[in-house]
């Protein structure tokens, strides 16, 4: 792998970082007091760690070949379905 | 612990102060029953009638099990997921870190994929001068095509990477944990190793607005 495809990797993990963040605030605050915080966190940083870099690349930057680093995951038009399904399954797995 | 229940009930205030001609249930069979305790004449326990039987054995309840994580989240919390994972994916007015992780990757993305680049460089001629290693001189992209070896190496990079200490200046200015970014960075190079790291490297990196 040479030094672009990392440049790539580091801006998708910052992508995912954020989603993270995001998810986790309004996911812990649903959480029955039978579940415990720690291990739902643990899981869904993991779930979402897994996904394929690919899923973290807008639409418009794959058409353009082209990433934008400054891009906020709300702007990025993903496929928000397979993100989910994918997240969903990760999280139900004993 | 098992409920043993008693058809009758030790003779007390509640029977000797009861009203008179009240229903008795208790041992003394009505012999107390109404009369104050001053004049309660019963003091000892009649024998049990011939049909009855002291509840001895009462099953114990099982234990309820509790939900594991796994099945609450397949069941019914998995709505609760999903709205969440939505909002994560759609919030426009995100909590604090969430806000600064954009900014921070647009100038800073270049000198940390360098570092992890140099790590993974590093790594890669250890690993073809050991036989031991879970690096291999992997001469082109993607040669890592299996998962368990992308992970390990994937994971070997993202340590070193937070044991330097590289992700401790975007915790500090996100207020994110570094651990978090390091996970990112494990799985995302995993990803990359094992399918779509030839498809990355094609890509442009675009000047952000301002950087």
């Amino acid at each position: 792998m040479n030094e672009r495809a990392f440049q790539v990797i580091t801006i998708v993990a910052a992508r995912k970082a954020e989603f993270y963040v995001k998810t986790k605030r309004r996911l812990l605050a649903s959480l029955p007091s039978f579940i415990s915080d720690k291990e739902a966190r643990l899981r869904l940083r993991r779930a979402i760690s897994e996904l394929d870099d690919t899923m973290f690349i807008g639409g418009q930057e794959i058409a353009s070949r082209t990433i934008d680093p400054g891009l906020s995951v709300d702007s990025l038009n993903l496929d928000v379905t397979r993100i989910v399904d994918q997240v969903a399954t990760a999280m139900a797995a004993t | 612990m098992g409920v043993i229940f008693c058809e009758f009930q030790m003779c007390d205030s509640r029977c000797t102060g009861a009203r008179p001609g009240s229903p008795c249930h208790c041992d003394c069979r009505g012999a107390n029953h109404g009369r104050g305790y001053r004049h309660a004449g019963y003091a000892g326990t009649y024998p049990r009638h011939p049909t009855y039987t002291p509840v001895t054995d009462v099953p114990i309840p099982a234990p309820q099990e509790e939900q594991s994580i796994g099945a609450y989240f397949e069941s019914v919390g998995k709505a609760a997921l999903t709205s969440a994972l939505i909002y994560g994916l759609s919030a426009a007015v995100p909590p604090f870190g969430a806000v600064a992780i954009p900014l921070y990757t647009a100038y800073n993305y270049s000198k940390m994929a360098h570092n992890i680049y140099r790590f993974y460089e590093e790594n890669r001629s250890k690993g073809s001068a050991s036989s031991g290693s879970t690096m291999r001189a992997a001469g082109s992209i993607g040669e890592l095509g299996s998962q368990p070896a992308a992970d390990a190496v994937a994971k070997e990079l993202s340590a070193k990477a937070q044991q330097s200490g590289l992700f401790n200046d975007m915790a500090r200015q996100t207020n994110v944990e570094s651990i978090v970014f390091a996970e990112m960075i494990r799985g995302s190079t995993s990803s990359a190793l094992s399918s779509s790291s030839g498809e990355l490297a094609k890509f442009m990196i675009a000047k952000a607005i301002g950087a």
